[in-house]
């Protein structure tokens, strides 16, 4: 179980202060895929990195099972390491690509000694690419990352996470840069993992058409807050925040027979200046009212498992 | 297929006739356009859609004539306004087709505009080096242009990177216009954007075509992008048409395996209680050596005996829907 | 591996630098089985030809025709004394001549000769003379009176022992109005010129010339004489395979030894200048932070010296005080140039780190759990091979470039030949003036342009071939 409690990152760039982060709070429980959801620059890659220790806050902890994450040494960070794992978005920026695909696999049986001999090694990764797909794997295995499309290389950047038996794996945008067609079948590993190893799950995206088929609950994201979250049926069935509504009425539809309506994005037509001080939403938002120019709205619970920031509710 | 003649072609803008365009490499030939025939009539929307090898960029590259030194048209055609397009002088090509009569929105069209350029020093230069017009007649197009897009005036005496990457993308599509084309081509124009943005875009884009009515043939990936804005759709898979047709059709009764396979590989909110996400087992074929017949064989759940060893022709099956599939064929 | 080779073989400039640097490094391995002479600019090696001696081969050129090349023979007698009684066969190596008292017999040696004048003449005999101070002997050639043996000289005659074995040595360098009859009748202001002219005068061109010695009975008894068949020896114009300097010293083995010590100095320095900038440029790109900009400063600190001018001065400096600190002046080149050199290098290898720690996989490998050090070692550093290698091949040239630039000025080597010297001291002999002494000047000219492209296609092959990540920006 994992947990961030109030994460801020700022980054400082050329005088100007950027909050990535700005008091998110994030759970991920045992057996459950936690989706991320939001556009560029709403900090949810940042989120996903700081859970990992490979950001570190100005302020708020992660907790692993209880634990203070930042504060791990030694043998236990280690350990921690090896538990929490991340896939990245481009495989071909993700993995040394000088190596052998058997090496990159081997790479964190090495670190962390989990093989005692070569003959252990090699059926460990051999293992870890049939779990991927990748059929046959002696012919994988001592191929080049150059050799294998993008899909086939995602497989192994998995593959290498997976060997390593994580309980929870950061998947960041994993399918953003793959075909359609082969999305589905990279979506299906993480859902094998949870449903045979019981691996928790966050998968980031700016699709969340995607979230729909395999997230169990949902938080969704805007300039560095989360501003609702709840379970994937109650957010996707009554999404609350405008910006929600918005990113779902965005998503186009397979079915020519809806061309006739216009798209409904309920966005303002013209955007406002952000005072600074109020939602940050406002400026975008059609139902803006004069207290959401004024502060921030804090996270409500409108229902059991349904979480929203907004002076509508 | 020799000189496939269109029927449902009413008002017929651009052909392209068995169009065949191959990259030479050290070992052979890539086969990335291999007997392509397709159409767009004037005032319609043809979406082309295909995934990563597909050819579709070669397609819209080989109609610019802007493909890579080591790209080679082996044989076909294609036509302007009846015109032959390819075999025109180059110099007439680039000074009286490109961006007079067809647009181009290419892939990482945020990336096309000049860094170091004002927004609207850009936009003069492409009136004035198309057009005889003064500065301050091409200003005032510049400027309506943008409102057009919606984006503010003011924005032309900035820079890009001043500029969002919608904003951006807003102005590329400006820019497109700026000539009154008949057609615009667009290749991936919406995939670098948030998924917000994309729809304001596509909105603009539809709400344009269907005001100044002019023709355009829209790349993507994205499938469902094309059911909305799109008259006409071509399935594009490792170099070939599989399928072309009326959009309701192609929508409604897809007929090519690939096509139902991926469509059913979309994420569609609407039914995620009901189905399950598919994915197309297998990878896409080595276009320097494509498999013997049809070219989807390997991964097709249909495939038959004749499918390895004969290509299947591209056929009518009803009304404005070809398809090329032997399964398909034998009904 | 086998891809790599592959495609470095597919370089036609890799090819190129292999070849090159094949046949520099050939010869300077091979430099003491392919001459004698392993530093011609001491005094006993030179004059192995005349100064200035064209190539061998360069005789096939029309203006280079006749030159002369050196030529070491025996002389032998011309037929017609067999038969008389005065001269007999002593044994396979000497000649009897028996002269009644009051004649005088006459020995001739017919000289063959091909070419122009040699540079000098030289020929030797040894002389028994009789047992009495009545004889005396007389070398012609040509008709030019040349040397007068006598047991009582008078100048410009020279002493013979009698009774003796005298060795004997015509030199046209050391004629003078005091040792040479001819040299004596000269005109005063020619006396001095004689021994550049004689060999002119003697032998002026192709075609046969005598030899003759005289030898003169004044007593009143036959007396006999031995006399060893005559060496002719002369310095010809046209040696070797590169002809010779200004000292008559073989070119050739001052190009070949300069490449061996210009080849060895820059591969040394190189490794030295690699292996600093190595590890200060790692340090600083990865540690980052403090350990960054103080190795920034330290770095930059050395990179604003000047390096050229600094070198003059501190060679200068250490030359005058050189035999006091007993420091071989090539070890103290070598290590003031690598020393200024490394700057480049680190500065290089730390912007490269920089770009390699920011990248993915980087991080995935943290996140992977691996400590920095192995990060270090197996994704940074194996990344850096492309780049250490182009390095590696740009300060071999650049090292070369310095060093002959020092010795070209007379600054640095002086000592043995380097191909800076060898341009030095030819361009101090306005040998370069209407192609003149060519085969001095081009070898190493050449040869410093060459190595230089070979070096930079080799670093510019590793470079592509080993960065998967393109790095040239193509």
């Amino acid at each position: 179980m994992i947990e961030g409690k109030d994460l801020r990152v700022y980054f400082k760039t050329r005088g100007v202060e950027v909050r990535a982060l700005d008091g998110v709070s994030v759970a991920v429980k045992e057996k459950e895929i936690v989706g991320v959801v939001g556009e560029s620059g709403s900090g949810k890659t940042t989120l996903g990195r700081t859970l990992l220790n490979l950001q570190r806050p100005v302020g708020g902890e992660v907790l692993w099972n209880g634990k203070n994450v930042f504060k791990l040494r030694g043998r236990e960070e280690r350990e921690f390491r090896r538990r929490n794992q991340i896939i990245y978005q481009n495989p071909y920026e993700a993995i040394d690509i000088r190596l052998k695909v058997y090496d990159v696999i081997a790479e964190g049986i090495r670190v962390h000694r989990l093989a005692s001999n070569k003959e252990e090694e090699k059926e460990m990764v051999m293992n870890a690419l049939r779990d991927v797909g990748l059929n046959p794997e002696e012919e994988y295995a001592y191929s080049l990352p150059n050799q294998l499309s993008g899909g086939q290389l995602q497989r192994v950047a998995i593959a290498r996470a997976l060997v390593l038996n994580p309980t929870f794996i950061v998947a960041d945008e994993p399918v953003s840069m793959l075909d359609m067609s082969v999305r589905a079948g990279i979506l299906e590993i993480f859902q094998r993992q949870r449903e045979e190893k019981g691996t928790e799950i966050l998968m980031i995206t700016h699709d969340i058409s995607t979230l729909g088929y395999i997230a169990d609950r949902i938080y969704v994201m805007y300039q560095g807050k989360v501003i609702e979250h709840g379970s994937a049926d109650a957010l996707l069935e009554k999404p609350l925040h405008p910006y929600t509504q918005a990113l779902i009425t965005a998503v186009p539809i397979p079915d020519p027979s809806e061309r006739a309506k216009p798209f409904s994005v309920k966005i303002k037509e013209k955007e406002e200046e952000y005072n600074g001080k109020g939602c940050k939403y406002y400026p975008r938002c059609p139902f803006a009212m004069q207290s959401c120019r004024e502060k921030e709205p804090e996270l409500k619970g409108v229902s059991s498992d349904h979480y929203v920031a907004c002076y509508l509710y | 297929m020799s000189n496939l003649i269109f029927e449902e072609s009413t008002d017929n803008l651009l052909q392209v006739n068995s169009l065949k365009t191959y990259y030479k490499t050290k070992t052979g030939f890539v086969k990335a356009v291999d007997d392509v025939s397709l159409f767009v009539d004037r005032a319609k929307v043809l979406g082309v859609a295909g995934e990563s090898g597909c050819g579709k960029s070669t397609l819209v590259t080989a109609i610019f004539r802007v493909t890579p030194r080591n790209a080679q048209v082996m044989s076909g055609e294609v036509k302007y306004k009846g015109q032959d397009i390819l075999n025109m002088d180059l110099k007439v090509f680039r000074r009286d087709i490109v961006w007079k009569e067809i647009a181009y929105i290419p892939q990482a069209s945020m990336d096309v505009l000049d860094p170091v350029y004002k927004i609207k020093d850009q936009m003069l230069e492409t009136i004035l080096e198309h057009e005889d017009l003064s500065k301050a007649d091409a200003l005032e197009r510049i400027y309506k242009a943008l409102e057009n897009v919606g984006v503010p005036a003011e924005k032309a005496d900035m820079f890009p990177h001043e500029l969002s990457g919608g904003q951006r993308q807003r102005v590329v599509i400006a820019m497109a216009l700026l000539l009154n084309p008949s057609m615009i081509v667009s290749d991936e124009a919406t995939t670098a954007l948030d998924v917000i943005t994309q729809a304001k875009i596509l909105e603009l884009m539809k709400s344009l075509q269907e005001n100044r009515k002019f023709s355009m043939m829209f790349v993507t990936h994205d499938l469902s992008l094309l059911a909305n804005i799109s008259d006409s759709i071509a399935i594009m898979y490792a170099g070939k048409l599989v399928e072309f047709g009326d959009v309701e059709k192609v929508f409604g009764n897809p007929l090519h395996p690939y096509t139902q396979l991926l469509l059913k590989a979309i994420p569609d909110l609407r039914f995620r209680k009901q189905r399950r996400l598919v994915a197309i087992p297998g990878f896409p074929p080595d276009l320097e050596n494509p498999p013997k017949g049809c070219r989807f064989a390997p991964r097709c759940p249909l495939a038959m005996p004749i499918c390895r060893e004969v290509e299947p022709e591209f056929s009518r099956v009803e009304g404005f829907h070809y398809v090329a599939c032997h399964a398909v064929n034998k009904k | 591996m086998n891809e790599l080779l592959r495609d470095l073989m597919s370089r036609k400039t890799f090819i190129f630098s292999l070849v090159v640097i094949g046949f520099f490094a050939v010869l300077a391995v091979a430099a003491p089985f392919l001459t004698p002479y392993n530093n011609p600019y001491r005094v006993g090696q030179q004059f192995v030809a005349a100064p200035y001696a064209v190539p061998a081969w360069a005789t096939v050129f029309p203006q280079y025709k006749n030159l002369p090349p050196d030529v070491r023979i025996t002389l032998t007698p011309s037929l017609a004394y067999e038969s008389s009684g005065e001269v007999s066969q002593f044994n396979s190596s000497t000649l009897k001549v028996t002269v009644p008292p009051g004649d005088t017999v006459n020995l001739t040696f017919p000289l063959r000769w091909n070419w122009s004048s040699p540079y000098d003449v030289r020929l030797s005999f040894t002389l028994v003379t009789p047992n009495t101070q009545y004889f005396q002997v007389n070398l012609f050639v040509r008709d030019f009176y040349l040397m007068s043996l006598s047991p009582l000289p008078i100048p410009p005659e020279v002493t013979v022992v009698p009774g003796k074995p005298n060795p004997v040595i015509f030199s046209t360098e050391l004629v003078n109005p005091g040792n040479s009859p001819y040299v004596a009748s000269l005109p005063v202001q020619d006396q001095s010129l004689a021994s550049l002219e004689l060999p002119k005068v003697l032998l002026p061109k192709p075609g046969t010339y005598n030899v003759t010695l005289s030898f003169v009975n004044t007593g009143k008894t036959t007396e006999m004489f031995l006399v060893t068949l005559p060496g002719y020896s002369s310095l010809g114009y046209a040696y070797g395979r590169l002809g010779t300097d200004d000292n008559g010293a073989s070119v050739f083995s001052e190009f070949v030894y300069g490449a061996r010590f210009d080849l060895y100095l820059s591969l040394v320095a190189s490794a030295i200048i690699i292996g600093i900038g190595l590890i200060i440029g790692l340090l600083a790109g990865y540690v980052g932070g403090f350990t960054d900009l103080t190795l920034n400063a330290f770095t930059d600190f050395f990179l604003l010296i000047p390096g050229l001018p600094l070198l003059i001065v501190l060679i200068s400096i250490f030359d005058i005080t050189g035999t006091i600190v007993n420091v071989n002046k090539a070890v103290l080149i070598l290590l003031i140039i690598s020393l200024l050199s490394w700057p480049g290098t680190a500065k290089i290898i730390r912007g490269q780190t920089l770009t390699l720690r920011n990248r993915t996989f980087v991080e995935a490998a943290r996140a992977l759990g691996e400590s920095r050090m192995r990060i270090l070692f197996k994704h940074i550093v194996p990344n850096l091979m492309g780049i250490l290698f182009a390095q590696l091949a740009y300060d071999v040239p650049g090292v070369i470039l310095a060093e002959s630039g020092l010795d070209f000025l007379g600054l640095g080597i002086t000592e043995f030949p380097t191909w800076g010297n060898m341009l030095g001291y030819a361009t101090n002999n306005v040998s370069f003036v209407n192609g003149f002494a060519w085969w001095w000047v081009l070898p190493p000219g050449l040869g410093i342009v060459f190595i230089s492209v070979a070096f930079y296609y080799f670093g510019t092959a590793m470079l592509d071939v080993l960065s998967p990540y393109k790095l040239r920006g193509e």
